[in-house]
């Protein structure tokens, strides 16, 4: 167990408790629960992307910039196109950008390591629509821009997905093992973290069970990550510091997703407020997944700049 | 009393494992007690809380068996003064394995407080249940009988325990200290399946798991703890030991 695991059960435990003495917790609760966390943990986790890859790569704040929101931008006209193609691909995208975070601390030499990411992440994404399918068709009927996304929800890969995605990634962790690629402490380690993570999907509604995850076990993961990569360059880099490096670009994301979600809430815009959620998230993922898969592949490697 | 019973039912597996628990946790006290003389000085009083820790559940087990057997009630008062007596002995299992690399009184106190903590809540929990059970109190007994739990479970994989076992110059015990650290994180997590199978419990009222099942998963979960605790303790003494006489 890592100390990411052992939050994830004393926030599993936390919330078992707001359950118990609020039941039946309603969805108003629901959404504010993970609203706070997301805003939180989840978006300072990918906003100070320009930091890692600047420092990473001898190219102009300008350029870093215009790349990034263009393919922000780009993924946001494609959804009014292509809305099923581009849910899709925010759910593969994410898959692998979760696989890949999470094993960012073994040094894997094979070559189908990327193979193995994706194929966690995918495991990941499918049980948590497995456990809560009927729930998700529930919530997406509730809006009829999210109800086209029943097909996939509904969809009768999901289970086929599920249980083969399962299957592949405990042979794949057996075969690791074997290999001697991961230890036998490893090995438990991450087979108690599938566990935990089936228990929760499966247990708690699915926006607790998700944000539970994204924020206990992969935006605190990151978080981590770049604050030891910040210090390993500025070696006085306090915590307050790191903070006031993830503020810029934290107030500039809760500026805009307060102005959308204010002009769907008003009806300004005939996109409903879970819609115009999953464009947002999936429109700051895309670039995001991009940086941190540069990060994480070249995290050893020394920085082209400073900081200062 | 076991004298006037005649026949067991086959399909009684809380009654199968009180008699299996019994005889184990007395094969694994006479184990640990015999094998103080195949370890270093320096070992034997690890052995002798193994055995300890056995011993006391056996004798309580004989206990609780007879009492199961006798009324087919849950015999929690036996359980809780066994447990009230072995888990700080486990805690003390811990600091004996850290006190090489530095562990301190402070650090055995603070486990059996915690450890206290825990079983003090559940046993309010599990024996003021009121007449037919209640949800809302077996809950904020377990809430706060969790709280002990969790310390112990971060002192043990990150905590002092943690930290000093990696202060160590043995691999044996770090490797030790980390099993003994999985045995807090799985198998002690089985006692909360069974205390949320008693009346009220939330295993009870979400899934219908009755309160008979209570007993199957605390003997299931002592036998895996306790005699498993005893012999990580056991292997780390031996090849520690077998280390010592050859240096």
């Amino acid at each position: 167990m890592n100390i990411f695991s052992f939050i994830y059960l004393v926030a599993i435990y936390l919330v078992f408790v707001v359950f118990n003495y609020l039941q039946p917790i309603s969805i108003q609760n629901q959404l504010v629960f993970s609203t706070v966390l997301i805003l939180a943990f989840g978006v300072p986790h990918g906003s100070i992307d320009n930091l890692l890859y600047l420092t990473k790569h001898k190219i102009s704040s300008f350029t870093f910039y215009f790349f990034y929101l263009s393919i922000m931008m780009a993924y946001a006209v494609s959804w009014f196109f292509f809305p099923i193609s581009c849910f899709v691909l925010f759910l593969l995208l994410s898959a692998y950008h979760f696989g890949e975070s999470h094993f960012s601390d073994y040094a894997f030499p094979f070559k189908w390591r990327k193979g193995f990411y994706f194929l966690w992440g995918i495991f990941l994404l499918a049980s948590l629509l497995f456990w809560n399918k009927a729930e998700l068709l529930s919530l997406s009927n509730s809006f009829s821009d999210t109800a086209s996304f029943n097909q996939v929800y509904s969809s009768t890969l999901l289970p086929i997905v599920f249980y083969a995605s399962a299957a592949v990634t405990l042979v794949s962790l057996l075969y690791l093992l074997l290999q001697n690629s991961i230890s036998l402490a490893d090995f438990f380690s991450e087979l108690f973290q599938l566990f935990i993570l089936q228990i929760t999907f499966y247990l708690f509604p699915i926006l607790i069970g998700f944000t539970l995850y994204f924020v206990c076990i992969h935006s605190l993961r990151s978080l981590y990550q770049e604050y030891h990569y910040l210090k390993a360059q500025e070696g006085s880099l306090s915590v307050l510091k790191f903070i006031r490096y993830l503020l810029p670009h934290t107030l500039i994301s809760f500026f805009f997703i307060g102005i959308l979600m204010y002009v769907s809430l008003k009806e300004y815009i005939a996109i409903s407020s879970p819609m115009i959620s999953i464009i947002m998230i999936s429109v700051i993922t895309l670039p995001h997944s991009i940086v941190m898969s540069n990060f994480l592949s070249q995290k050893s490697e020394q920085p082209q700049k400073t900081l200062s | 009393m076991l004298l006037e019973i005649t026949k067991m039912d086959p399909t009684d597996y809380v009654g199968f494992t009180f008699f299996i628990g019994y005889m184990a946790m007395a094969a694994a006290a006479a184990f640990f007690f015999f094998e103080r003389n195949s370890v270093s000085d320096k070992w034997k009083m690890s052995l002798l809380i193994s055995g300890l820790i056995t011993g006391i559940a056996a004798v309580h087990y004989f206990y609780m068996r007879d009492y199961y057997m006798s009324t087919g009630d849950n015999p929690t008062f036996f359980r809780y003064v066994d447990w009230t007596l072995t888990v700080p002995l486990m805690c003390v299992e811990f600091y004996l394995l850290t006190r090489a690399a530095g562990a301190t009184k402070s650090l055995l106190w603070k486990l059996i407080i915690a450890s206290v903590w825990m079983l003090v809540a559940g046993y309010i929990g599990e024996s003021f249940n009121p007449e037919g059970g209640s949800t809302s109190h077996s809950v904020t007994w377990g809430v706060l009988s969790t709280i002990g739990y969790i310390y112990i479970l971060h002192a043990a994989w990150f905590g002092e325990v943690a930290q000093l076992a990696e202060k160590s110059d043995s691999d044996t015990v770090k490797n030790g200290v980390r099993t003994l650290a999985w045995f807090v994180l799985v198998g002690w997590a089985i006692y909360p399946i069974g205390y949320m199978c008693m009346d009220g419990g939330w295993l009870n009222t979400a899934l219908g798991w009755g309160s008979q099942n209570v007993d199957l998963w605390y003997n299931i979960a002592d036998a895996i703890n306790k005699i498993g605790f005893g012999l990580v303790v056991y292997n780390i003494a031996i090849t520690e030991s077998k280390k010592e006489a050859k240096a």
